[in-house]
């Protein structure tokens, strides 16, 4: 569903994601683990389309995302670290514009329904998003990847900040959406959530995907030992 | 897609509490000056009335005299106000409102209203027209430098783009709903200068709807350009404080700096002359005549030999006529070709700076559109032109007619001859007909054609700019 | 005293604000030329006038010399009234292209309207203004003050340093007022240095206290501006809202208001009409010429001491005779005209202060001598004048007495006298109390808005 072949992209003489070979099957959550500025965000952004690649290509359910961003993009679902809205509309009128802009206008009952199914009540949708806190934006960003249908999504750091509460129930979503068959990729350096949720886990480092754990893997080992252990090698 | 991102962006722009409150001012300032204008302008009208009036009375009223003689008492005319001036005042307040019809001169309209007002004028009017060049557009500014760098700050770009939005619909979108939102802002103001217009029925009415016409076109043209440049430049910067920071010098230059900048380079270049010397000139030109070797007195003798020859006669006591009212006559017209090559001279260079400025429009269009606005609203030089050029065949007829009047019914040499009120009945009224809507198109076509030039360069700045917009900055 | 020059170090180093400079020095010298040349035509137009005027007494006093002469031959001809050229002229142009600086007054239309030779012009140049140095100090120097210091904090309070800086114990109202006054002054330094070089383009002597005022009243309006800076950085929680706060604040204060004001002055006290002056002036002429005999003899009634022997009033003593009537029917109607004008003037006097702009501009045109005041003395002088003429002449023609010799040096003269010097200096220096004031008040509120609680919230 997301494929990256040789995905390569540089900055000045820095190279920030270097031949980087991907795959993730629908019903995956791949977590991608790395330190700052090991290439995590520049991985989405170029399966986003945001960034050309120098060389190789990231592909969305077989659209290659550097001849047809605008396609690939159409097939998946976007949350970023801070899921950005608009603070003058209420969490509806946003999930309302934002799936319209992804082609998939719901009727209003729907969206309340998605909301909630995202674990936002009603009364809370229909507050301006100016007063919502981190972990009801996410939910927001939730409810937007369930109206899109989006058949892959792409995570950058989804959990940072968010109270365990908030965070364990968005686990909880993230788990149901894949099991209804969504691929996900998830930057993150949450071990712990990797661990909790992720099918597969990477480490990327300097851009370089350094090794590579199914869950069954790690089932038993400490995966901070060996993440410390694969940075200072 | 483009229409439900420009939904968004108009109902967001009027949730928007700032905007609410500059908008609100922005309308105010619109109708209260509008009003103020309108009554401005009534009492104006009101007292070149009364004026018009009690000048025909003095001039019914003046007594038997020698014809020639209320000649040189003469007659003072008012210019009309522009029904239009009420949304652009434009330069009435400084040229003259009155001209001295009399005999063997032609005056210049004299008494400008500026200068019986106080230093204040100076810093300009607050008219409608005033508003909407120079507010309206502040208002766009400060609603759009962030359309797009605001949403790459605050993410919402990534999560746009990330749906499978194309950027060129998000930048046609946002840049629909601004105008949207401009246009609706605006609704109201122009919902009352059309309630006005309707009012102002008679013979001129269809002229002033076209006037009117031509003022939307242009203000709709220039406010869009407006719109389109801020979010280009919006789409193709990498904060809005960089986007802000240029779109305000854009505002200060356009709205502050070129008009006084542009009218001072076009003046050195296209000087207008100096009175002494304009005088002097046309002086000279009377008594020489325009080429310098024709002078007044040799003509003059011509003009009485060849009259005489032609009725056959050796005295000018023996002409049939009162031979002085033909001299009246001939130096009229001799004075008259003197007057047209100068004042049309003078005029002609007024106009042309006028034309340079309009023109100077390709790089600040406020000067386009100030001079369309005054030509359709019928405040700038082309109709007071037309104003000082109808004065004055209004005084070479009435001239005329009281010449004629000596040449037949005075006898040779009757010093006493005293014409009457019989005689003054016939001279009319002076009327100004309105300048015909063609001319004032053609008075802004230069601003016109500059303003569509700019409008199809913004169209084409945005529809590139969205290949601009980056969303990483790297 | 350090953290000033380390803050105007640390600002110098920035780019953009050279750009910012050099603009302000170009737009300063383009003023400063404009002005200058203005100046100088009024200086060639005056010269010209005064040839004119002098050649014309030499061929009068040539042709006295030979023989006395009727006065008619001399009064007919009309005696300019000149005003001398500014004493500041390169500082602003003001009112000095729309009013007349020469009067031509002949004996034989003292009671005509005065239409006033003022330059030929193009209406719409008088629409814009001039791109002259007071165009550039008060219009434009606000818009480069608050280019360079629109963000004193607003932009570390939208990254977060504020707080950091907020925690090492800094005062923020010293600490920031330091910084606009490190940002302000090169570009103050930029404006009063033009000041100085306008001051040096004028054949004046003297001048010295006006240009001290001018640069003094620059100073203030620009300290006004960084207090504006200042206090807008007390409220805006980004750089772009700072920019936007200011921005608006120019708008309001040198846009809006000065023209909001000029509608409330001309609705509250409406220009007087020209027209129907024109008409009754015209009026009453018509009047006192039908009953011109009957004038004459109640006049020579009134002055037997004038009458020519055989009492018969001849077609020049009648024409002074209906003069006089016109006048006496005429003067309460122009005093009434003057007045009302006069009242404008004295509601805008009064609230200029709703807008440093416009007390800066009244300051700034009063001190070049271009202003509205200068002018009017010149009118009152002009309209005395014409009363000094009348009254030369008039004896002379009633009594039929020849011009003579003797008559050369008595002859009437225009000079303007200058305005009092206290006058102007009182008017000026309330207007810079004015602004010192206004400044003061956005300095106070600044302080209080700068408060660290505020800004650290």
């Amino acid at each position: 569903m997301l494929e990256a072949q040789k995905l390569t992209k540089r900055f000045q003489d820095r190279v920030a994601v270097d031949s980087l070979d991907l795959r993730i099957e629908p019903g995956e959550i791949y977590a991608l683990l790395g330190p700052n500025g090991a290439g995590k965000t520049t991985t989405i952004n170029l399966f986003l389309g945001f960034l050309t690649p120098d060389s190789g290509a990231a592909r969305v359910a077989g659209t290659s995302v550097a001849e047809d961003p605008v396609a690939a993009r159409r097939k998946l679902a976007y949350i970023p670290e801070m899921v950005s809205l608009y603070p003058r509309f209420s969490g509806v009128e946003n999930l309302d514009y934002f799936s319209r802009l992804g082609g998939h206008a719901r009727q209003h009952t729907e969206l309340y329904e998605l909301l909630a199914r995202s674990g936002l009540t009603r009364e809370a949708a229909d507050r301006r998003v100016g007063t919502y806190s981190k972990g009801m934006r996410q939910k927001v960003g939730i409810a937007l990847a369930l109206a899109t249908g989006a058949k892959a999504l792409l995570l950058d750091e989804p959990t940072s900040g968010l109270d365990p509460a908030a965070s364990h129930e968005f686990s909880r979503m993230l788990r149901k959406l894949a099991k209804d068959g969504v691929a996900i990729l998830m930057a993150t350096h949450d071990l712990f959530r990797a661990r909790e949720d992720a099918s597969r886990i990477g480490i990327i480092l300097n851009g370089r995907l350094v090794a590579q754990y199914s869950r069954d893997e790690i089932k038993d080992q400490d995966l901070e030992k060996i993440y410390l252990e694969r940075l200072s090698a | 897609m483009i229409l439900g991102i420009a939904r968004k962006e108009f109902v967001d722009a009027w949730r928007d509490g700032r905007f609410r409150l500059g908008a609100a001012l922005v309308l105010v300032l619109l109708l209260v000056s509008g009003l103020l204008a309108r009554q401005q302008v009534a009492r104006a009208q009101g007292e070149r009335d009364a004026a018009t009036a009690l000048e025909r009375k003095n001039w019914l009223e003046q007594g038997d005299k020698n014809s020639h003689s209320a000649g040189h008492y003469g007659v003072n005319v008012f210019k009309p106000t522009s029904p239009l001036a009420v949304f652009d005042r434009g330069i009435e307040p400084f040229v003259g409102t009155s001209v001295f019809l009399e005999a063997h001169r032609q005056n210049q309209a004299a008494f400008l209203p500026a200068q019986d007002a106080t230093a204040m004028r100076r810093f300009g009017e607050l008219s409608a027209a005033v508003a909407l060049q120079m507010l309206v557009p502040l208002l766009i500014v400060l609603l759009a430098f962030g359309a797009l760098a605001g949403e790459r700050e605050s993410g919402t770009l990534r999560q746009i783009l990330s749906l499978g939005v194309r950027p060129r619909q998000l930048v046609l979108g946002k840049a629909l709903g601004l105008g949207a939102t401009v246009a609706v802002l605006l609704l109201p103001a122009a919902g009352v200068m059309a309630f006005l217009l309707a009012r102002a029925a008679g013979p001129e009415a269809t002229g002033l709807w076209a006037r009117a016409g031509g003022l939307a076109l242009s203000y709709s043209a220039y406010l869009a350009i407006f719109v389109a440049l801020s979010v280009a430049v919006s789409a193709s910067t990498r904060t809005s404080r960089t986007a802000l920071t240029i779109l305000l010098s854009i505002w200060a230059l356009n709205c502050i700096v070129a008009p006084r900048l542009a009218s001072d380079v076009i003046h050195q270049s296209l000087p207008t002359p100096k009175l002494a010397e304009f005088e002097a000139e046309m002086q000279k030109g009377v008594m020489e005549g325009l080429d310098g070797h024709d002078p007044r007195n040799k003509r003059l003798a011509d003009f009485q030999r060849d009259t005489l020859a032609k009725h056959g006669k050796t005295r000018v006591e023996d002409l049939p006529f009162n031979f002085q009212g033909l001299v009246m006559l001939e130096s009229e017209r001799i004075a008259g070709e003197v007057f047209d090559f100068h004042f049309g001279k003078l005029w002609d260079r007024i106009q042309a700076q006028d034309r340079a400025v309009a023109l100077a429009g390709v790089g600040a269009p406020m000067l386009a559109l100030r001079s369309a606005s005054m030509a359709f609203a019928g405040t700038d030089f082309a109709h007071h032109r037309h104003f000082a050029v109808s004065a004055e065949q209004h005084r070479r007829e009435f001239v005329r007619v009281l010449n004629e009047d000596l040449m037949n019914n005075a006898r040779p040499g009757d010093h006493r001859y005293a014409a009457g009120r019989a005689l003054w009945e016939q001279l009319p009224v002076f009327r100004l007909e309105p300048l015909p809507v063609h001319d004032a198109w053609g008075a802004a076509r230069a601003g016109v054609l500059v303003l569509a030039g700019w409008l199809l360069a913004a169209l084409g700045t945005l529809f590139f700019s969205a290949g601009r917009l980056r969303v990483v900055n790297a | 005293m350090r953290t000033l020059g380390l803050e105007l170090r640390l600002f110098l180093v920035e780019r953009a604000m050279w750009v910012i400079l050099a603009l302000f020095a170009g737009t300063l010298a383009y003023g400063i030329a404009n002005g200058a040349s203005v100046g100088l035509a009024a200086r060639a137009s005056a010269d010209a006038a005064e040839k004119e005027t002098f050649e014309w007494n030499r061929q009068v006093r040539e042709a006295l010399e030979r023989q006395a002469l009727d006065p008619r031959q001399v009064a007919g001809r009309p005696t300019i009234a000149l005003l001398p050229p500014a004493p500041l002229p390169a500082l602003a142009v003001g009112q000095s292209d729309l009013l007349p600086a020469q009067e031509a007054i002949s004996l034989w239309r003292l009671e005509k309207p005065s239409e006033g030779r003022a330059e030929l012009e193009n209406p719409s140049r008088l629409l814009a203004g001039r791109f002259d140095l007071a165009f550039v100090l008060v219009w434009l120097l606000p818009l480069f003050l608050l280019a360079a210091a629109y963000d004193l904090c607003a932009g570390d309070r939208e990254s977060g340093t504020l707080r950091m800086v907020l925690a090492q114990g800094v005062t923020p109202w010293r600490w920031i007022s330091l910084r606009a006054l490190a940002r302000g002054t090169p570009v103050l330094i930029l404006a009063v240095g033009a000041v100085l070089a306008a001051g040096t383009m004028t054949e004046e002597r003297g001048v010295g206290t006006r240009i001290l005022l001018a640069a003094l009243v620059v100073v203030v309006y620009g300290l006004f501006w960084l207090a504006v800076a200042a206090l807008v950085n007390g409220f805006a929680r980004s750089a772009a809202a700072a920019a936007t706060a200011a921005g608006s604040i120019w708008v309001l204060f040198v846009l809006v208001l000065p023209t909001l004001l000029n509608v409330v002055v001309e609705s509250l006290h409406p220009s007087p009409s020209r027209a129907e002056l024109v008409a009754e002036s015209r009026a009453a002429a018509a009047e006192a010429e039908k009953r011109g005999n009957e004038l004459v003899s109640s006049f020579y009634k009134d002055h037997p001491e004038l009458a020519p022997a055989g009492m018969q009033a001849d077609m020049t003593s009648r024409m002074l005779a209906v003069q006089d009537e016109v006048g006496r029917a005429m003067d309460p109607v122009r005093e009434r005209f003057a007045e009302s004008i006069l009242q404008q003037q004295r509601l805008v006097d009064l609230w200029r202060f709703a807008s440093p702009a416009i007390a800066a501009h009244e300051a700034l045109t009063d001190l070049a001598g271009t202003g509205y005041w200068r002018h009017r003395a010149f009118q009152e002088q002009v309209t005395a004048f014409k009363g000094v003429v009348h009254d030369y002449y008039s004896p002379k023609f009633h009594k039929r007495q020849p011009l003579t010799k003797a008559d050369v040096s008595s002859f009437p003269r225009f000079e303007y006298v200058e305005e009092d010097t206290s006058r102007w200096k009182t008017r000026v220096t309330t207007g810079l109390i004015g602004i010192a004031a206004l400044a003061a008040l956005a300095a106070i509120l600044a302080a209080f808005r700068l408060s660290p609680r505020k800004l650290a919230a």
